[in-house]
């Protein structure tokens, strides 16, 4: 799960780690008095959306009045901001955060990642602030300073030096990077985050070391013991047609291509979706039914991948001994009822009732097209969308 | 002793969470498949209840090991948030080898885990595994169902996959064919895995029962890429037939797909890299470009049918295709 700048400042500043003042904000009235709180003489009004690249997309200003914090803020509200993470549609922006500006000597990146490889807490720093670190690891790999840490003694303090020195950093700045790093390391375990960056991280003009922006993203498994994070929640930054499917225990991730697809199993899923691809097609979404579908459930898929008004053919590939091809039939002539359904349906069924599923399916009148294997099936979607 | 380490003639299981509904069926079908596996199961608290036919149930592990010292590996049914304390119990009471069947455990529980067992050389498998089943010898788990055989025949592949339906689909699959295994296992798809294909490929580089290895990998993560440096470094020179999943969301920076260790971070862990880099592993490898070739990969590099008998119309039809 991922949060806005503005929560992951607050979780951060309550662990120690120094950044701006600001305020979040849902209305211009509310920036207005945010900014008025804060005092100025400068401030920065900045979108809050779940994607990076904002201030190249227009969303992030720095204004010198309370008159400009108000136009500021007026233009950004309800912009739909387009980035090179939020795809070519973009999003819409409901919140705003007005903080403090400040006086930017130097702009670093720090980052914490948990490492697959050892199994820890790894930290990536650059002098390359502001850029973006896969950028940077592609073009200049040298430039990324990383420490590992070890977890049964946790971040040291000389793992903390290491990466200030090589910053460049001097004097008070390197105490102060160290007691901010250290802080980050207790944010980032505690909460049980996944991922954190803080890019710029900015030396001040008078020397201060500062998290300017911040992103981080948790756990999903581990909100059960944060609830204070989970309730940060934004369902406004989640596709509607993935909440929707939470509700049903149906696990579909929204992508862009022309065929839709409902598989069982997450392995089975993606290598259908690996086939579609290979054979030139465009999957249009994962969804995986999982093993315990009921009617019900397949009725709610098939709705859910018909919503998706780009779905130009629906590919159906259920395999295995538990799941009952007769309830997979069940709810797609259930759906059938409720929806139209305008584009050729593929349909590659194997398991219990196979036979007894098949049937309910070419005794409908809905054209469905049988195939007898994966490829078969992933042949036809693609021809049929062709 | 027949059987790989993880899964023997001399393995004795006990079930933590036995009582809850998937682990006490669980239990119920592998001792009328298997019986004596299973010696006693632990739920705290309802320590002297029965599963039945005739597993006893106790509060802790340290009370069912002085009832059946015989007890060597722990299998956890328990909800997430209890895992990393179960496998604590167990590694804590000796027991060498622990299976996770329990999905969605915290990474940072599921690094603890990883540290203390590997400090206690336990072997632990998963979270999110299926289990293991082992032909003739016992299963572990609810892997193949109420009759394992019929998609699982008896013979030296070892498949060992991420993903838990595709660890019966593709012994199926291979079954269909006539090679049969020597054992399938489910490591699971989650962040961190407590036993990967590299822990496995030296044990079975050994064991002349292994005569070729199948691998189920899945885009994120390095434990394909490790399996790959292991063939390279000439670790592991059997057979091996990979298909790595996940090619579709190259593009798909951060978002996992079904398994939570399936995703792409900072554009490593995609599924065409590793495909590539196992290619080039050594001659001894396969990569498969649609999953459906992984059978025809293990007989490209030469391991022969072993079930002379087994044909496709032999097989029952909900398994006859992929």
């Amino acid at each position: 799960m991922n949060v806005h700048e503005y929560q992951a400042k607050q979780i951060l500043k309550k662990y120690g780690v120094a950044v701006p003042e600001g305020g979040v904000a849902v209305t211009v009235d509310e920036a207005v008095e945010v900014a008025k709180r804060l005092g100025g003489p400068v401030w920065v009004v900045k979108a809050q959306i779940h994607a990076g690249g904002r201030g190249k997309g227009g969303g992030v200003k720095v204004v010198k009045s309370i008159d400009e914090v108000k136009a500021a803020a007026e233009a950004i509200l309800g912009m739909n901001l387009v980035t090179h993470q939020t795809g070519p549609g973009g999003k819409r922006v409901n919140r705003i955060y007005v903080e403090d500006g400040c006086d930017i000597a130097r702009e670093l990146y720090l980052g914490a990642v948990i490492d697959r490889a050892s199994d820890s807490v790894t930290f990536m720093a650059s002098t390359e602030g502001g850029m973006e670190i896969e950028e940077v690891a592609a073009n200049s790999p040298e430039k990324i300073l990383k420490e590992s840490v070890d977890p049964t003694v946790g971040l040291q303090g000389y793992q903390c030096r290491n990466l200030a020195f090589k910053l460049g950093l001097e004097g008070g700045q390197i105490r102060a990077f160290s007691k901010l790093m250290t802080a980050v390391y207790d944010a980032f375990v505690e909460s049980d985050a996944a991922l954190l960056e803080i890019n710029p991280l900015v030396v001040t003009g008078s020397g201060d070391v500062m998290a300017l922006d911040a992103k981080m993203g948790f756990d999903s498994n581990a909100l059960y013991r944060h609830k204070d994070i989970e309730a940060m929640r934004d369902e406004t930054e989640e596709d509607p047609k993935e909440l929707e499917a939470a509700k049903f225990e149906l696990n579909y991730i929204a992508l862009d291509g022309q065929i839709g697809c409902m598989v069982n199993g997450a392995g089975l899923a993606m290598s259908t979706m690996d086939i579609i691809q290979l054979k030139g097609g465009s999957p249009a979404n994962f969804l995986d039914v999982g093993g315990g579908a009921t009617a019900e459930t397949v009725r709610e898929a098939f709705k859910l991948i018909l919503s998706d008004p780009s779905v130009k053919a629906i590919l159906v590939n259920i395999f295995g001994g538990i799941m009952r091809c007769d309830v997979i039939a069940e709810g797609v002539l259930e759906a059938a009822k409720q929806v139209n359904i305008t584009v050729p349906v593929i349909v590659r069924l194997e398991g219990t009732n196979v036979e007894q599923g098949r049937k309910m399916i070419e005794q409908s009148d809905l054209g469905v097209i049988a195939a007898i294997d994966l490829n078969d099936a992933a042949e036809k979607a693609v021809a049929a969308v062709a | 002793m027949y059987g790989p380490s993880i899964l023997n003639e001399n393995t004795r299981i006990v079930v933590i969470g036995a009582t809850g509904r998937e682990a006490s069926q669980v239990v119920r079908e592998s001792e009328a498949l298997f019986p004596g596996l299973i010696l006693a199961g632990v739920t705290p608290g309802k320590g002297g209840v029965t599963i039945e036919p005739e597993v006893p149930i106790f509060n802790t592990i340290k009370e069912a090991q002085a009832a059946h010292s015989a007890l060597n590996l722990a299998l956890i049914y328990v909800p997430p948030a209890s895992v990393k304390d179960a496998v604590l119990e167990a590694i804590d009471a000796g027991l060498k080898t622990v299976f996770v069947i329990t999905e969605h455990t915290p990474i940072r529980d599921a690094a603890s885990i990883y540290r203390a067992a590997s400090e206690a050389g336990v072997k632990v498998v998963g979270g999110t595994s299926l289990g293991c089943f082992v032909p003739g010898v016992g299963r572990i788990g609810a892997i193949g169902g109420k009759d394992p055989s019929g998609a699982l025949g008896e013979g030296n592949v070892v498949v060992i996959s991420k993903s838990g339906g595709l660890t019966v689909t593709t012994a199926e699959m291979l079954k269909r064919r006539g090679h049969g295994v020597y054992f399938a296992m489910g490591m699971g798809g989650d962040v961190i895995a407590g036993t990967t294909y590299g822990d496995m490929m030296e044990e079975l580089e050994a064991d002349p029962n292994c005569s070729a290895l199948v691998m189920l990998g899945e885009v994120g993560g390095t434990y394909e890429e490790q399996a790959a440096e292991m063939v390279a470094a000439g670790k592991f020179t059997k057979p091996l037939a990979a298909f790595v999943g996940g090619e579709f969301q190259e593009d798909q920076e951060g978002v996992a797909f079904g398994h939570a260790g399936a995703v792409v971070e900072r554009g490593k862990g995609k599924a065409s890299d590793k495909k590539r880099l196992l290619a080039a592993a050594g001659s001894n490898v396969r990569v498969a470009r649609y999953y459906h070739n992984l059978v025809d990969c293990i007989e490209e590099l030469g391991v022969k049918p072993n079930l002379a008998d087994s044909v496709a119309s032999q097989v029952p039809p909900k398994y006859s295709t992929i």
